[in-house]
């Protein structure tokens, strides 16, 4: 075998706020079973690690309306995944869940079983929840309208209570040993309560489910903000990354791994995969050829208008697109002032129309090529130190996941860099990271109390 | 309006070691996706209308019995069944109506319209110390806000129109922005505002069931749940109960389907069943409550006629058995009352339709903001807030 290292693949279900994949006449609809089925069957079909869905909380507005041209609508991931896992045997099953609008028991009874009815596949990506407006932490004030409360927590507080609510949450899975039945019948001490009284929360225990086949399921963090790199390096098993430049993310990379250190982490325990968007065709000018057409369907008006908005916090309804970049009221209290200085700035110096603009600030395909291209993208990438894999973010659903299992990764598999068949039946067994022991939360529980 | 069917509605309970007191066997089936494999298969296999997975949120004090969550259990098995109901348990008492509708709608869409709640509070002060309670709150209290979750849960999946998404290519709207609607709910527990981020489920609702457990903050009734599951001991009582059920159903306008309660002990003969029933009973610890349900002890036929005693004198539109032992008094009920029932004619041998609501012979509601003038740009007022005297 090569010592060559080794590429881990997850891929997104890219679902509300998408922009350009319902427009294209193949794209499958959101609100069938069978479109999420082939979504889990196709990544299977390729032996990707997992597959990730986000979550929303708020369907999303623009101006005080309902917004019709973005996808709306996504079933609940927690129902969702063990159905997926009804017509898959191996993949990573990966959800994305709120610490701020959930119980932690309840939460730990959920992600325990959901490890257990998928054998050991799961996976949560802990967020904290911000407002779906880019632009104003305020909007998520209308999250907390659906939940019963008057506002949003700010950003320092989800943080801190994110961080007990993820140890709670990982006691309660260590509160049953892995060994506690024998004889078919529950060894009672083997069973531990958690006891806990923190700032947040007070709960007994132990949970009512058992421990995790994983031990825990596979712990995923994203945020990009001190508060976040810094969650990520004490929890998290995989980090997902929005860069999209080699240096800045080497230095990413850099930063978890010496954070990691100073939580006293081995810095192998933690896979960090930086967000790929791709386009790929068996030839370089397929593939140019296949993502104008996406540019094609994404750039209507409304779009343009709803983007803008949405980052920048500003009414773009009355802008003419095609004329120069407006004076705007950058210190009007929705705006985000430093974005939209950078925009005018960055419209002024390279003399850009608003739709011109907008095409440099809306994400689109950043790597498009032939599947020997775009392996050298990810294989550049892995052996310079500046990730360990990527989560790709097909457009168009089946079709880009179809060429990114057909045509990708066939080639990273003549590489040596992907594997040809998976060799485990877990999700930490496929990206490598290790099964956490069972006594040590209990022990640490122990301490607390004397 | 009472049921037109000539043919009995059956449920069957799964969770546990079984209905009995007396009923042993090995705790670790109870965390085994195996165990639940088989025993939804049986119940599919003898065309039940659904079978329900009753939850708690807390470990017994003895340690005697986990659990796995039921609605990863049950939504982990829809792709695995074709027809058959499933119905889970989901507490109200520490969950939020915005969770709960979605897990439901969303476990309706992966079993195609098969998906059924029964409400449940969450009673036991072991339960409220895992939810940062000391206690748990009194069972008006409970009540009170089971209610009200479930008038919540039914406004948010109106709250997707079901022709909401329209995948509009030539106009750019993939959905019709005047079928989403805000619900502005503001109660003495929630204040939701609403939509739902989920699509209206496949059966417009879930089927909402409420049963007489002996929780005293479960009154089951017509106008809160689509399937009251009721116990009375005497035939008479039932009828009664039944009758003023189907009216108030009548007078909201509203559609109900009643089950009774029923313990089935089953054998060949008589006494092998008053047999088999001792047995069981002289397993029962000491102090364990009676099972709240009518036991009824004998061959398939004698409990058959019983059953079909009660249905024709207008007593209940059908059962909700409860297997005394798992899974093997399931079994025994497919093995053999089942097919006593279908030779009679009371009970189906095919599924004629394909989502729950179809078995039950329940109609599929209407958005209740259907036509309603979108409101996205209603203001919401949380001030209100400010008048919400109390919470759970």
């Amino acid at each position: 075998m090569s010592h060559t290292k080794q590429v881990h693949l997850g891929v997104f279900f890219q679902g509300v706020g998408h922009t350009i994949a319902w427009r294209h006449p193949d794209h499958a609809p959101h609100d069938a079973f069978e479109t999420y089925v082939r979504f889990a069957q196709t990544a299977e079909r390729g032996k990707l690690d997992f597959i990730f869905f986000g979550e929303g909380l708020v369907v999303r507005e623009h101006r005080d309306r309902f917004f019709g041209p973005i996808v709306n609508g996504r079933p609940d991931t927690l129902a969702l995944l063990p159905a997926l896992a009804a017509v898959t045997e191996k993949i990573g099953l990966a959800a994305t869940i709120s610490s701020t609008y959930n119980e932690p028991f309840e939460l730990a009874r959920k992600l325990a079983s959901l490890d257990i009815v998928t054998g050991g596949r799961a996976a949560w990506n802990v967020v904290t929840t911000f407002s779906n407006s880019v632009a104003k932490d305020a909007g998520g004030d209308q999250v907390a309208f659906n939940f019963s409360r008057e506002q949003h927590l700010a950003h320092a507080t989800r943080y801190d209570r994110a961080r007990e609510f993820v140890a709670l949450i990982k006691a309660l899975w260590d509160s049953w040993e892995d060994d506690a039945f024998v004889s078919g019948q529950i060894d009672g001490a083997k069973v531990h309560a958690v006891d806990h009284q923190g700032e947040w929360f007070r709960v007994r225990g132990p949970l009512d489910v058992p421990r995790p086949v994983q031990g825990h399921p596979v712990i995923i963090q994203a945020g990009q903000s001190d508060d976040g790199r810094d969650l990520a390096a004490r929890i998290a098993d995989v980090i997902f990354s929005p860069f999209r430049n080699l240096d800045e993310s080497r230095a990413h990379y850099a930063d978890i791994k010496a954070r990691m250190l100073r939580y006293g982490r081995h810095p192998e325990a933690l896979r960090v995969l930086p967000g790929l968007a791709v386009t790929i065709a068996p030839t370089e000018a397929e593939a140019q050829e296949k993502a104008a057409s996406y540019r094609a369907l994404l750039f209507s008006d409304s779009i343009v208008r709803y983007v803008l908005g949405e980052q920048s916090g500003l009414d773009f309804t009355d802008v003419d697109l095609d004329g120069p970049f407006p004076d705007l009221e950058l210190a009007h209290p929705d705006a985000n002032g430093p974005l939209l200085e950078r925009w005018t700035q960055q419209a002024r110096a390279q003399n850009l129309t608003v739709r011109q603009l907008a095409e440099t600030v809306i994400p689109r395909p950043s790597v498009i090529g032939s599947p020997a291209q775009v392996a050298d993208h990810i294989q550049t990438w892995v052996e310079a130190g500046a990730s360990d894999g990527f989560l790709f973010t097909p457009t168009v659903f089946p079709n880009d996941l179809d060429d990114i299992v057909d045509l990708l990764v066939p080639e990273l598999q003549r590489r040596g860099i992907f594997r040809r068949a998976y060799t485990g039946t877990t999700l930490r067994e496929h990206l490598g990271v290790a099964r956490p022991r069972s006594h040590g939360v209990t022990a640490e529980a122990k301490e607390h109390r004397t | 309006m009472s049921s037109p069917n000539t043919q009995f509605i059956l449920s069957a309970a799964i969770g546990g070691l079984g209905a009995h007191p007396g009923a042993s066997g090995a705790a670790q089936r109870l965390v085994d996706l195996a165990h639940y494999r088989r025993l939804v298969q049986a119940a599919e296999h003898a065309k039940f209308d659904f079978v329900l997975l009753d939850d708690a949120r807390a470990l017994p004090e003895d340690h005697a019995v986990a659990r796995l969550d039921a609605l990863s259990l049950l939504a982990r098995l829809a792709p695995e069944t074709q027809h058959l109901g499933l119905a889970l348990g989901v507490p109200t008492t520490y969950s939020e109506p915005f969770h709960v509708s979605r897990e439901l709608a969303t476990l309706d869409l992966v079993s195609g319209g098969r998906a059924a709640w029964n409400v449940t509070t969450t009673a036991t002060d072991r339960e409220a110390q895992n939810y940062g309670r000391d206690l748990a709150p009194p069972a008006k209290a409970r009540r009170a806000r089971a209610e009200e979750f479930v008038a919540v849960s039914r406004k948010l999946w109106d709250s997707w129109e079901d022709d909401a998404v329209i995948v509009d290519r030539a106009r750019g709207l993939y959905l019709d922005p005047h079928k989403l609607h805000h619900i502005n709910h503001v109660g003495a527990h929630f204040q939701v505002r609403g939509p739902q981020i989920t699509h209206r489920p496949p059966q417009g609702h879930v089927v909402v069931i409420q049963i007489d457990q002996g929780d005293p903050a479960v009154v089951p009734s017509a106008a809160v749940a689509d399937v009251l599951v009721l116990h009375h001991a005497s035939l008479e009582e039932a009828r009664s109960a039944y009758a003023q059920q189907q009216a108030l159903a009548t007078s909201l306008g509203r559609e109900a389907r009643i089950l009774q309660r029923v313990l089935p002990i089953l054998a060949a003969t008589a006494d092998e069943a008053q047999a088999r029933a001792a047995r069981l009973d002289a397993a029962t610890p000491v102090g364990a409550p009676e099972p709240h349900a009518l036991r009824l002890v004998g061959t398939a036929s004698q409990v058959a006629n019983e059953l079909a005693r009660w249905f024709r004198a207008g007593a209940a539109d059908g059962f909700h058995l409860l297997p005394a032992t798992l899974p093997e008094g399931l079994e025994e009920l497919v093995a053999t009352l089942i097919p006593e029932l279908q030779r009679r004619g009371l009970f189906r041998t095919a599924y004629a339709g394909r989502t729950l609501r179809e078995h039950l012979g329940l109609s599929r509601p209407l958005s209740q903001y259907a036509g309603a003038p979108s409101e996205a740009h209603t203001a919401y007022q949380p001030e209100v807030f400010g008048l919400v005297e109390e919470r759970v």
